[in-house]
């Protein structure tokens, strides 16, 4: 009880100082879509290719702008070492943990208002109301899968100085399986499903996602401790 | 050299001491000896002595060897019976890569107690103190806080102790009201604006609540964060340089504002350079210089010394 009420703090504060420094929200935001664009200068005017390949650009999308939600996410708390006043608080660093992921998936998630919009319009997509909520469900999960190890590894980079290029050279490996389950099951919603295995990717990604969010939770407090 | 004979029957032996071996066993105090700050104690590390027959407490080593014979039997601690040390630390050490931060350190501080760490800058204060409020693990030695091993009740001890910092864990995108009010709802508290008002008040940041505090000047900061301190409700707080970033004024107030928590039973660990407003704060002080206690003994005679 009180591990998931100390969470809920560590997310509501997170939220209301995402909302106080709003630029970094809309810079998240605005490379998410530039990416996009630059995905469809790169295959050209032509529909097809990019219909083909607008649910891995999508992922890819979600998974760069994710690295610079999540370095901004623990800079906040390595500023004023504020996380070493949470730790002495105490706060429990498991709820730390998932107040802060839950921070950072809920930010993954605004992206998708965005980007899939983005999406739709620039590589001439035309999913039916069902398929929109299936991509948000997707997405959800997407996003859930990168928010927890992206919260672990931001952690364990947010003291050094090359925290930039450490975080996605440590993250990106890691993912590899959200990446491709939500690349297949986005492209089934997309382009069709004849084979019904898109229930089979939506349990592949949704199985990663308890897979990291339980082992991350874990490993969460020996990240953050000092030796 | 011979021994440092504080004030009230504290006593810290030099090195030079006949009956002593260097960094180990432990020796009668004297009395009458003026601190010095050059020639005392460069080796004792903190172990603060006093007559048998004077209530209080000392730090000994049992059973430790002298090199002019058997060492002198004094009895491990004297303590009010049912309360448990807020500190003791024997042979404490942290080393960072290849260089020792801080080496032999042992101390003891009972409940309420309160303890001045004065010395250069680098000479290992505040890592003292981040060991002692556990973000660092020790290379050496052993640590108890109220009478329990840190690294297997770890919950416990934090729950008992407070630091303040250099870095004052502030958020600078939150109000006062909010940082204060996060402060208690992290503890399990509910936090009715009345409390938090009291707090600000108490702080003389009431008409700054709303204000974010990123915008507060350094001492007004200093003071919400120490003030946070209240909610906490510490057994011992740990605090780094408390007077740096305040005026004639806040230091006043601080000064005040500590007063009251020793009145109150809190035991106090305070590394600081202004020695003129911390020293009156503290019964003990030890001068720390390349991670070593070089001095140990009353606070005032400290002062006095010159530092």
């Amino acid at each position: 009880m009180r591990l998931a009420r100390q969470a809920w703090l560590i997310f509501r504060k997170d939220l209301l100082l995402e909302w106080r420094g709003r630029a970094r929200t809309v810079s998240v935001l605005l490379f998410g879509v530039v990416t996009l664009v630059l995905f469809s200068f790169a295959l050209g005017p032509e529909a097809e290719p990019l219909r083909r390949g607008a649910a891995g650009f999508l992922t890819l999308a979600l998974l760069l702008s994710s690295v610079l939600g999540l370095n901004e996410s623990f800079r906040l708390e390595q500023e004023d070492q504020a996380l070493e006043g949470l730790l002495l608080r105490p706060v429990e660093p498991t709820a730390l943990f998932y107040g802060k992921a839950l921070g950072s998936a809920f930010l993954l998630l605004l992206l998708a208002l965005v980007l899939v919009p983005a999406a739709v319009i620039l590589y001439d997509l035309s999913p039916t109301p069902a398929g929109l909520l299936q991509l948000a469900g997707l997405w959800a999960l997407a996003a859930a899968g990168l928010a927890a190890p992206g919260t672990l590894y931001a952690a364990i980079t947010g003291r050094l100085q090359s925290q930039d290029v450490a975080l996605p050279l440590l993250l990106f490996p890691l993912v590899v399986p959200v990446l491709l389950g939500s690349v297949k099951a986005m492209d089934l919603v997309l382009t069709g499903d004849p084979m019904h295995q898109l229930r089979s990717w939506t349990l592949l990604l949704a199985g990663f996602d308890a897979i990291y969010w339980s082992v991350c939770g874990i490993l969460f407090p020996f990240a953050i401790e000092e030796s | 050299m011979g021994v440092c004979s504080p004030l009230s029957g504290w006593g810290c032996a030099s090195s030079a001491d006949s009956t002593l071996p260097v960094g180990a066993g432990l020796a009668p105090a004297r009395e009458g000896a003026r601190p010095s700050p050059t020639s005392c104690c460069p080796v004792i590390h903190g172990r603060w002595l006093r007559r048998e027959a004077t209530p209080g407490w000392y730090r000994s080593r049992p059973g430790a060897q002298g090199t002019g014979g058997a060492a002198p039997v004094v009895s491990a601690r004297v303590d009010t019976p049912s309360t448990a040390p807020a500190l003791v630390a024997s042979g404490l050490g942290r080393r960072f890569g290849r260089r020792w931060a801080l080496a032999h350190v042992d101390l003891e501080l009972p409940a309420g107690g309160s303890l001045l760490l004065a010395g250069p800058n680098g000479s290992g204060k505040t890592t003292l103190l981040r060991l002692l409020a556990g973000r660092l693990e020790a290379s050496a030695g052993t640590l108890r806080l109220f009478g329990l091993d840190p690294r297997r009740h770890r919950g416990t001890v934090r729950s008992g102790l407070s630091m303040v910092s250099h870095h004052l864990s502030l958020y600078p995108r939150l109000t006062a009201a909010e940082t204060l009010a996060l402060w208690l709802r992290l503890g399990g508290e509910p936090a009715p604006a009345e409390r938090v008002r009291e707090l600000l008040a108490e702080a003389g940041l009431e008409a700054h609540g709303d204000v974010e505090v990123g915008a507060y000047s350094a001492g007004m900061r200093k003071r919400l964060a120490l003030v946070r301190v209240r909610i906490e409700r510490p057994h011992l707080l740990l605090l780094d340089e408390p007077f740096s970033a305040l005026d004639s004024a806040g230091r006043a107030w601080l000064a005040e504002w500590l007063a009251g928590l020793r009145r109150e039973g809190v035991g106090l660990v305070l590394a600081s350079h202004a020695l003129e407003w911390s020293a009156p704060l503290c019964e003990r002080a030890v001068r720390l210089a390349a991670g070593q206690v070089t001095w140990s003994g009353p606070a005032a005679a400290l002062l006095e010394a010159g530092g």
